[in-house]
């Protein structure tokens, strides 16, 4: 406790200074991992790109600078990455790959002056500008503000579908973060929602919106969008459903595919096993109040489901729609094709969140993996196999 | 050699078991109520011989055969020929005394239920007590023939072994070397029995002992090397033999 | 290590000492042996009161649900219906309520089909490759039982998915079956039957490699005798060699009903996924019903876990399944006492 309040109080402290100096010198200020970046030449701008002086940002980048006169070439090493630069050239060099900048590194009363996105950029930090204050924020790390710094623990739980994504999200960050831990345990949405009510996780991940009946006080991030697709085999004629025929089949109600249109046989109905999150929002979705009938098929898995759809004619069943491929058919719902485009676009209705609930508005740890999660990074991995909501 | 009419009469008998050569062109006439004792060192090809007679060298999956058995005229071993029954009518005795994991009394009784699985509870007794009492056992085990087989001593098992075989009354009973594994005293009782049985069945017995050949032998065969060296008259061969290595091995000189 | 060399020294004091004391006193045990043997003692100690720390584990987790349902645990269905109610209102007592009678009678229903099938087929062929078979033809075909033995479960799973349940639903039952049914339960070839065929598979070959080694290990001076008693080959098999191999065969038959009963991927993946009590009054349809093993709905339900009623669900389960386990054992040691007193009997 104690420790998280000095690293609040410090934030706000830093910030207000922060703020302060901007507001003082008025030109532009650099700020490197929440700090303000020491100079002994002002920066400037030129054609929309800011320069600075080339030892300051290296130096605070931790990057390692040669020059060579003769060449007029500044070469910078961090690590296994070497970037070079030529006076006046536009051409540049990230390792052995040739790039070309928009402006030219240059020379200012005796001080080299280097465009600061490309460098901080080329050495793996990511570079904001914040036009109100003429302030250019640099971090380094994974993401999050004021990385090199971060440490601590996180601890997640809920939602089984949200378990995968927020696991490998986790691992990437930890990966960046060595002095970060993060766990992530399942028990579902429900569980993912009351423990972070109780404080007994930093983030909840939950697979559908928050209902006015979850406990009050959770500020909701939505990090991905999931599609639920209702799914029949391929040999199956019908080829359109509404929600309501979609209802009647899981409950039981209709069981013939002949009453909506199809051959005279019998409806395998497949579901879930009752812990599946999809389950959960399927049931939300379609069936409401009621239960799945009896002699529905228990799969555990979104796989589970597609391989006994795929092996029977008469089969139905619904899956994530990270798992569609041709072996399954996805019959339109309510008129409309299930496709990513429609599900993307809003006109294919089922579509899941992917949440992740804090208690009051994130801070500390939580806020910067959250906010890696958001950056463009942690949404690369989340459009690998779910919907991105950028 | 007898004016007798034989019960078995082997001819040109060769066995071979892959490549070796067991027995060699044996040939031998077996005369009923009497004991044929059949002697010569280990591997000589006693026990094959003997176990030629009832066909139980057919489990041995390398085991081949030229030359005729005849048992009443008959070749057993004609392709067409049925194992089964020639078993019934050759009964026999084994080294180690090997009744069933089963009472005194199935022991007996489980030959005679398999070849007449119908008999009368009655006619089935009557023909357990008989062989028990052939089988010079009965006032050993009479009160106990509940009592598993295995539990008597390793003598009266080899009776109840021969009584076993007597149920199923068979013409020719086989002993492949019965008293090697029992003690003097049962030696003795088994002797004993075995001259009774001669009356009444035509004997083969394979044995070790010189003396117990001596003693129960009506004739004897002394093979050598898969050789039937010398065959004839107990009394004659003991006493005067005309090989010399009868004489040798009679002499105790190998064996 | 430095203890090590303590203790070297002082092996030498006893040692000297037992040379003085004669030619007949028992030799000491040099201290090495000693310490070995203390170390076996205490790992067999802790093994079994591993053993019995899970069976106290997995007993203590299945209480709360045991408790709640009573009798009707073993006697009453509704098994999917439970597991959701509970799932739902975690934490409510009368979700601790469950009926597994569908899932005993499954995995009962399975594991027996496959025994049958073993006891039948398996011992056929246990006898005709021990007593039957050709020279030649025994080696490779006992390789290749071994090597069927060996393949994992769920291999077997794969095929039943693929060929057995397929076959199943196309060709035993028919439209108007399925229709008829549906109310009941819906018939697509994942089944009871194909549960019992893939168990066969999978427990089939291991039956047969123990039931033709203990074959082949009956003793074979009773073989003998009773061929020498006029017994044809047949009846020798059966009244002397099987009597005779019967302790082997039936400790075959326990270690293939042991891994029948505790299999759960390869049976989940064909018997159907659906905690249905299959009615015998339905005739041969029995068999084509869907089932759940114990094992499978561990297995299936697992996500679970997280809610303090489902869990307990679960091991109540796994408690059923490790009874099942010790009975198993008692009942062979039940048989090998028997055989060891009694002995084969003729009648």
């Amino acid at each position: 406790m104690k420790k998280s309040l000095l690293i609040v109080s410090l934030v706000a402290v830093l910030t207000l200074l922060c703020v302060q100096l901007a507001f003082a010198a008025g030109t532009i200020s650099v700020q490197v991992n929440g700090k303000a970046l020491s100079m002994d030449s002002k920066p400037f701008i030129k054609q929309g790109k800011v320069l600075v002086p080339m030892r300051a940002i290296f130096e605070t980048l931790g990057a390692s600078v040669k020059w060579d006169d003769k060449t007029q070439k500044v070469t910078a090493k961090k690590g296994s990455t070497e970037i070079a630069l030529w006076i006046g050239k536009k051409e540049a060099k990230v390792g052995s790959k040739n790039v070309i900048l928009d402006v030219a590194a240059a020379v200012d009363k005796g001080r080299t002056f280097v465009p600061l996105r490309f460098v901080a950029e080329s050495l793996g930090a990511k570079v904001d500008w914040v036009s109100s204050k003429n302030l250019v924020v640099v971090t380094t790390g994974g993401g999050g503000a004021a990385a090199a710094e971060l440490s601590g623990s996180l601890k997640m739980s809920g939602s089984t579908s949200v378990q995968p994504l927020a696991e490998e999200l986790t691992q990437v960050f930890m990966k960046e973060n060595p002095k970060v831990q993060i766990t992530v345990t399942g028990g579902g949405s429900g569980v993912g929602i009351k423990d972070a009510a109780d404080g007994k996780v930093n983030i909840g991940n939950v697979s559908r919106n928050l209902k006015d009946s979850d406990p009050k006080g959770l500020v909701a991030t939505t990090i991905a969008k999931d599609a639920i697709v209702i799914v029949v085999n391929p040999k199956n004629p019908v080829d359109k459903l509404t929600t309501d025929q979609v209802k009647k089949i899981f409950t039981g109600a209709i069981t013939n595919w002949k009453d909506i249109g199809g051959k005279n046989a019998p409806i395998i109905v497949n579901s879930r096993t009752a812990p599946s999150g999809t389950f959960d929002f399927f049931k939300e979705k379609f069936l409401g109040e009621d239960n799945v009938v009896a002699t529905a098929k228990q799969h555990a898995s979104n796989g589970l489901v597609r391989q006994a759809v795929a092996g029977n004619e008469n089969a139905i069943g619904f899956i994530s729609m990270g798992f569609m491929d041709s072996s399954v058919k996805a019959p339109t719902l309510d008129g409309v094709k299930p496709t990513l485009e429609n599900a993307k676009n809003g006109t294919y209705k089922v579509v899941r969140p992917f949440i992740m609930v804090t208690k009051g508005a994130p801070t500390g740890l939580a806020k910067s993996f959250l906010d890696f999660v958001l950056s463009s990074e942690g949404q690369s991995i989340v459009k690998k196999e779910y919907i991105s909501i950028q | 050699m007898e004016n007798n009419r034989c019960k078995i009469k082997v001819k040109n008998l060769s066995v071979w078991y892959k490549s070796f050569q067991a027995l060699r062109e044996v040939s031998m006439e077996i005369y009923p109520q009497s004991i044929t004792g059949l002697i010569g060192p280990s591997g000589c090809g006693k026990s094959t011989f003997l176990r030629c007679m009832n066909r139980l060298n057919d489990l041995v999956a390398s085991f081949r055969l030229e030359g005729n058995i005849d048992i009443d005229d008959y070749n057993i071993y004609k392709p067409e020929t049925d194992v089964v029954m020639i078993r019934r009518k050759v009964g026999m005795v084994f080294q180690q005394p090997n009744p069933f994991p089963m009472s005194i009394f199935d022991n007996v009784a489980f030959g005679v239920r398999e070849h007449n699985p119908r008999i009368k509870k009655g006619e089935l007794e009557d023909i357990v007590i008989d062989s028990l009492k052939r089988a010079n056992l009965w006032d050993e085990v009479k009160d106990k023939l509940n009592v598993s087989g295995l539990s008597l001593s390793g003598g009266q098992q080899q009776r109840l072994c021969i009584a076993r075989v007597l149920a199923v009354s068979p013409e020719i009973i086989l002993l492949d070397e019965p008293c090697s594994a029992l003690d003097p005293v049962s030696t003795a009782k088994i002797e004993e029995l075995l001259f009774h049985l001669k009356d009444s069945y035509t004997v083969l017995v394979v044995t070790h002992n010189l003396g117990q050949a001596r003693r129960i032998s009506d004739y004897i065969g002394f093979f050598l090397n898969g050789n039937l060296v010398e065959y004839g008259k107990a009394a004659d061969l003991v006493v005067k033999p005309s090989e010399k290595s009868t004489e040798d091995y009679l002499a105790g000189n190998f064996g | 290590m430095g203890k090590m060399e303590l203790e070297n020294v002082s092996v030498i004091i006893p040692e000297k000492a037992s040379s003085t004391t004669g030619f007949f006193t028992k030799p000491r045990k040099p201290f090495k042996e000693k310490i070995i043997e203390i170390i076996l003692l205490l790992l067999t100690v802790l093994s079994s009161i591993l053993i019995f720390f899970v069976m106290f584990f997995v007993i203590s987790k299945a209480i709360p649900v045991l408790k709640a349902s009573g009798f009707s645990f073993v006697f009453s269905g509704g098994w999917d219906e439970n597991f959701l109610n509970a799932w739902q209102t975690s934490g409510e007592q009368s979700a601790l309520k469950f009926g597994a009678l569908p899932l005993i009678a499954g995995t009962v229903l399975t594991t027996s089909g496959a025994l049958v099938f073993c006891l039948t087929f398996g011992l056929g062929c246990a006898i005709f490759l021990s007593e039957m078979c050709p020279a030649w033809l025994r080696k490779p075909l006992e390789s290749t039982v071994r090597l069927l033995a060996a393949i994992p479960s769920v291999i077997y799973g794969l095929i039943g998915l693929m060929i057995v349940v397929p076959f199943i639903s196309k060709h035993l039952i028919s439209n108007e079956l399925s229709l008829r049914m549906i109310k009941i339960c819906a018939l697509d070839g994942t089944s009871l039957l194909a549960g019992i065929i893939v168990l066969s598979m999978m427990i089939g070959p291991i039956f047969i490699a123990m039931a033709s080694d203990a074959i082949k290990s009956a003793p074979k001076i009773y073989k003998e005798a009773s061929l020498a008693l006029g017994l044809s080959h047949w009846r020798t098999i059966v009244k002397i060699i099987l009597p005779a191999a019967r302790n082997g065969i039936v400790a075959g038959a326990i270690l293939a009903a042991g891994r029948a009963i505790g299999e759960a991927i390869a049976l989940s993946m064909v018997t159907g996924s659906v905690a249905n009590l299959p009615n015998p009054a339905h005739g041969l349809v029995f068999f084509l019903e869907p089932v759940r093993t114990l094992a499978s709905t561990i297995v299936d339900n697992a996500e679970g876990m997280s809610v303090a009623a489902c869990e307990s669900a679960l091991f109540a389960c796994g408690s059923f399944l490790l009874l099942s386990c010790v009975l198993l054992s008692l009942f062979s040691r039940i048989f090998s006492g028997n055989l060891r007193t009694g002995g084969v009997s003729d009648k």
